[in-house]
């Protein structure tokens, strides 16, 4: 169960900075946009 | 055939190959493309070079190592902490790439108008690195002398000579290259191996370890402060190394230069697990004197046994070639742009001749000392290396960030923030060595340094430029003279 719950945490946790990219890439082209 | 046979000789087969490709970078003769490979990566070759960087020798070979005595507990002690250290690339990566600069140092320079701040941490860099350099290479060499039978010396010989040749022929745009064909070879066989360990252990490994080895705290993590702890370590040391955030000003995009960091680092805890899932394996089935370092290349080579072992050796060797050849070229580089230069005004054709020379001569007598070293115990070396990590941190971390994110961050604040972080965190691994303090020496030397810059920074009136407006303004970032 602890290594199933380890595998699940370090799992999600290593898309954290993926996500931020897709957030800080969308935010980039919204500022673009607004120039 | 012996094993030990078809081991030199699928070295000596991979080190041509990596050679040819350095051959083929010498062509290239422009300082831009042996400093930053033009700025053009994209994203597959900056995600491979991103990901062949971080899975170095003291990876693959110290976690499986650790995870082989402590179990799952090296998730607990290493995977949480390099996330949050991709978090905080992934933050500086879009400013950094847009500034179009060269080093690292360069940007010390640009944003706090130093050239002493520049030159110290030009200097840090190479000598911190130099000694992560040699202790990578020494892995290196016991690894190889293990499976294929020769001396350590001549294995790290043989190991520096490949990886001195290809950097200094062809720069970073050579070693992007040589990453990308290290990174396959290397993830290749490292989740290969732990599929293997996972048939071999009928799936225990992963689903009914032994107790000793099935919990999340153990070894340097005991408790719910020692995971903290260990999380701002790695977390906060990570994004202060050059080696990362050197590759977001080769990127073609800002894009680019993110994205490297949220796929790659994906990618990189495949490879991370699979190695715990390989150490693990090697604590249920190596003999218990072989719980430790030696564990992950012992297990392939005497348990599981066979062809499959050779994938073993391929694995540890990209990884500390790829390491390697990023670590040796940014010494080489740092040395010729952030401390020759100031010498002179050289042009880029003299620079590029002073790049590869001072690439030659580090990585020349890093690796004969390394040679020096395994034969001759030196607690000096063992000592500064220790130190690398949280020194680098201390002396990198709060500048940098200060000079992307605050605008009031000044030149004063700066420079007694590197230099008086470097002190503290020297101090702190004194005293930790002494035994009067337990904590890592990275905690006093990043606290040291964010008080001095802000302290600094506040007795002093900040500078403008139209690069300092440009990083925090609308305007137009100005590019390095």
């Amino acid at each position: 169960m602890t290594v199933r719950l380890i595998l699940i945490t370090a799992g999600c946790i290593a898309c954290v900075p993926l996500a931020l990219c897709l957030l800080l890439d969308a935010m980039d082209r919204k500022r673009d946009a607004c120039k | 055939m012996q094993i030990e046979t078809v081991y030199l000789l699928a070295f000596l087969t991979y080190s041509l190959l990596i050679l040819g490709v350095g051959l083929w970078g010498y062509r290239r003769t422009s300082l831009s493309s042996f400093a930053v490979a033009e700025r053009k990566m994209g994203l597959v070759v900056s995600t491979g070079t991103f990901m062949a960087t971080f899975v170095s020798a003291v990876t693959v070979i110290g976690v499986s190592g650790y995870a082989s005595r402590y179990g799952w507990s090296a998730a607990a002690f290493s995977c949480y902490g390099y996330a949050l250290g991709w978090i905080l690339l992934v933050l500086a990566a879009g400013r950094l790439h847009r500034t179009k600069l060269t080093t690292v140092p360069e940007f010390f320079y640009k944003r706090y108008h130093s050239t002493a701040l520049r030159v110290f941490a030009a200097g840090t860099i190479i000598l911190m690195y130099s000694l992560v350099l040699m202790v990578q290479l020494m892995a290196m060499g016991v690894t190889l002398s293990t499976l294929a039978g020769i001396g350590t010396s001549l294995a790290i010989f043989i190991v520096g000579a490949v990886f001195v040749s290809y950097t200094m022929l062809g720069g970073l745009a050579a070693v992007i290259r040589t990453d990308l064909v290290q990174v396959v070879l290397l993830g290749g066989g490292v989740v290969l191996a732990a599929c293997i360990v996972i048939a071999r252990t009928g799936g225990a490994v992963i689903f009914s370890p032994p107790a000793h080895l099935g919990h999340f705290f153990g070894g340097n993590v005991q408790s719910a402060g020692d995971f903290a702890g260990w999380m701002l370590v790695w977390g906060l040391g990570i994004p202060t190394e050059s080696y990362y955030l050197h590759r977001f000003y080769a990127s073609r995009s800002a894009s680019v230069a993110r994205l490297q960091v949220g796929i790659g680092g994906m990618l990189v805890m495949v490879i991370l697990i699979s190695v715990i899932i390989c150490g693990v394996g090697a604590g249920m089935l190596n003999p218990p004197n072989h719980h430790d370092n030696s564990a992950f290349p012992y297990l392939f080579k005497n348990v599981v046994g066979g062809w499959a072992s050779v994938i073993v050796l391929f694995a540890i060797m990209s990884a500390v070639q790829s390491s390697s050849s990023g670590l040796l070229h940014i010494v080489g580089l740092y040395f010729a742009v952030d401390i020759y230069k100031q010498l002179g005004n050289p042009d880029d054709r003299n620079l590029l001749k002073v790049s590869r020379l001072s690439t030659l001569v580090f990585g020349t007598v890093i690796t004969l000392a390394t040679v020096y070293v395994a034969t001759h115990s030196s607690t000096l070396i063992s000592l500064i290396a220790g130190i690398s990590w949280g020194g680098m941190a201390s002396a990198m971390f709060v500048p940098l960030f200060s000079g992307l994110f605050w605008k009031r961050a000044t030149r004063t604040g700066a420079l007694v923030s590197s230099v008086g972080g470097l002190v503290c965190a020297v101090i702190g691994f004194s005293l930790k060595q002494a035994g009067i303090i337990s904590i890592h020496e990275i905690y006093p030397g990043l606290i040291g340094s964010a008080v001095l810059m802000i302290a600094g920074s506040a007795l002093t009136r900040p500078e403008s430029s139209p690069f300092v407006e440009s990083l925090f303004g609308s305007r137009k970032i100005e590019t390095a003279a």
